[in-house]
């Protein structure tokens, strides 16, 4: 016999030809189960077609996979958690804000011609446009607008930002904070004092009478900030009230609309007297979001006054705690800021035990 | 072959108790189980006696019973295992000699090519009864019990390319039987 190849052992061992069973095999074998079956323990649960669960490898596979998304999930979620956020990225995500750097405040010398174009630029400002509000932390307003002009190179940003060319576009500061300066042609951006109260504290404690700004743009600012729009740039905090002359500052940019929209921020003084209406100083007093109770509370202590002031508080509903020294704290919820109002509480400490 | 989801069905009610599962799942795979024996044994008596032990072995351990294969395939395990025991008994009598040939009646062309496709199938079973254990199921099951490649290796706990490659092991060693018994 010639060796059979794969193929033909195959079809050999395929063959047909297998007797039926004999009858009464069935019922032999029926009659042999035995009344009491011990059956594996979950192998039988039935199971449906596509989903549930799968006997093999289908379901460890199922699981595996399950696991690395949720794994990956996790882990993705950690990084984000954990990773600081920069200030940049943190306010364009959370209100459009972007930032321009080293903002040069100098005082140009008494008798120069930029000191009388100054002069004459807060005069025309002062006439013409209302306070900006809010003035708290506008002690340096810049207006910046013409984002193409802002993507400039710096010395000409520098240039434009000179308060000695201010009175040109006197009428263009007349509009803030109204809306958008009317000349389109406008240089790239301009800063001006408007209420110029720091500028002109920084002037009169100078040598000079006037002031010249400068404002450096960052490349960071320029893709940040919408094409076409006017912006606003508001000073904000300590830096551009307390800097020196020559100190760089920050500068906040913020598009005007996202501006309108930014959440209310009020002043909540909370005052703190004993039952007789006599005020208690260094009393530590905290006042938590009742609304966003993973927030950090706002803290603070009284003063002579039995007053403690919290600046920049969110609209919104808190709750006033006082925890005077050895005695027990007094709760006033819920202490309602509402938008656009500054509000004073009281909290009034129990008379001591006698 | 049985169908899988039946076959679960079934096998979820007789957990429950219910014997009337168990004799459906008698008539679902007693005619393969009988088939595999007859292969193995050639011999129909023995297959059938062989088809009651087997199942009387399969009711025994059906608590081992994973769920991992069908329980036809289980059987098939069994089956083939219930056969090995036998012939391995001093007093078993499974015709492994080469019987065919010595019985071959006088006739025409036909009648020699049955002879010869007989006693070829015969020298065959000798050919798979020879083979290692894990090939004798696996040759066992794909042909004489029709049980699919995916099947046996989900039985055997083996990927398929394995099944697949112990197959092609056993061709080879059955070529090679059947050459030397030839010459």
């Amino acid at each position: 016999m010639k060796k059979l190849s794969d193929k033909e052992i195959a079809r050999a061992l395929s063959q047909r030809g297998t007797p039926e069973p004999p009858s009464g095999l069935a019922g032999q074998i029926k009659a042999e189960i035995p009344e009491l079956l011990e059956v594996g323990g979950g192998a039988f649960e039935p199971t449906g077609r596509g989903g549930g669960l799968r006997f093999g490898g289908l379901r460890p596979l199922w699981l595996i996979a399950a696991c690395l998304l949720v794994v990956m999930g996790a882990g993705f979620m950690a990084l984000r958690l954990l990773t600081p956020p920069t200030d940049l990225s943190r306010e364009i995500a959370l209100g459009g804000v972007t930032r321009i750097t080293d903002v040069v405040v100098t005082v140009p010398e008494r008798g120069t011609v930029e000191g009388q174009k100054l002069a004459m630029a807060e005069n025309r400002v002062s006439k013409a446009a209302p306070p900006l509000s809010p003035p708290a932390a506008g002690d340096l307003v810049a207006e910046a607008r013409n984002v193409r002009a802002q993507r400039e190179p710096k010395a000409t940003a520098e240039e434009q930002f000179e308060l000695g060319k201010a009175d040109t576009r006197a009428a263009d500061q007349a509009a803030l904070p109204g809306g958008v300066p009317a000349s389109e042609t406008a240089p790239a951006a301009q800063a001006h004092a408007a209420p110029a109260e720091a500028a002109k504290r920084e002037a009169k404690g100078a040598p000079g009478d006037g002031a010249k700004m400068r404002a450096v743009a960052t490349p960071a600012f320029a893709p940040a900030v919408p094409t076409a729009s006017a912006i606003v740039a508001r000073g904000e905090a300590a830096p551009s009230t307390a800097a020196p002359v020559g100190t760089p500052v920050v500068v906040r940019v913020t598009p005007k609309g996202l501006l309108a929209a930014a959440p209310a921020r009020e002043t909540v003084t909370v005052v703190v007297r004993t039952a007789a209406g006599v005020a208690v100083a260094g009393v530590p007093v905290s006042l938590q979001s009742l609304g966003k109770r993973d927030a950090k509370p706002l803290e603070g202590v009284t003063g002579a006054d039995g007053a403690v002031a919290f600046a920049a508080v969110p609209a919104g509903h808190y709750r006033a705690t006082a925890k005077p020294a050895g005695g027990s704290p007094v709760v006033l919820e819920p202490v309602e800021v509402p938008a656009g109002k500054s509000r004073t509480f009281e909290l009034r400490l129990p008379p001591p035990l006698s | 072959m049985a169908e899988p989801a039946g076959e679960r069905e079934l096998l979820a009610s007789l957990a429950n108790g219910d014997r009337e599962a168990a004799e459906a799942l008698v008539d679902r795979t007693y005619r393969k189980v009988f088939a595999l024996l007859c292969k193995l044994s050639h011999d129909p008596d023995l297959a059938a006696d062989l088809t009651q032990e087997t199942y009387r072995r399969a009711w025994a351990a059906l608590g081992s019973f994973d769920g991992r294969a069908q329980f036809s395939t289980w059987l098939y395990r069994i089956a083939t295992n219930t056969f090995l025991n036998h012939i391995r008994r001093p007093h078993a009598l499974v015709p492994l000699d080469d019987e065919i040939g010595g019985t071959l009646p006088d006739g025409g062309p036909r009648q020699d090519d049955e002879a010869i496709a007989a006693q070829t199938q015969e020298r065959l079973r000798r050919g798979v009864l020879g083979l290692p254990d894990e090939l004798r199921f696996t040759v066992a099951a794909r042909f004489w019990a029709e049980t699919s490649v995916p099947e046996i290796a989900r039985a055997e706990g083996i990927s398929q390319v394995a099944v697949r490659k112990r197959l092609k092991r056993a061709f080879r060693l059955l070529a090679v039987t059947l050459e030397e018994v030839s010459s």
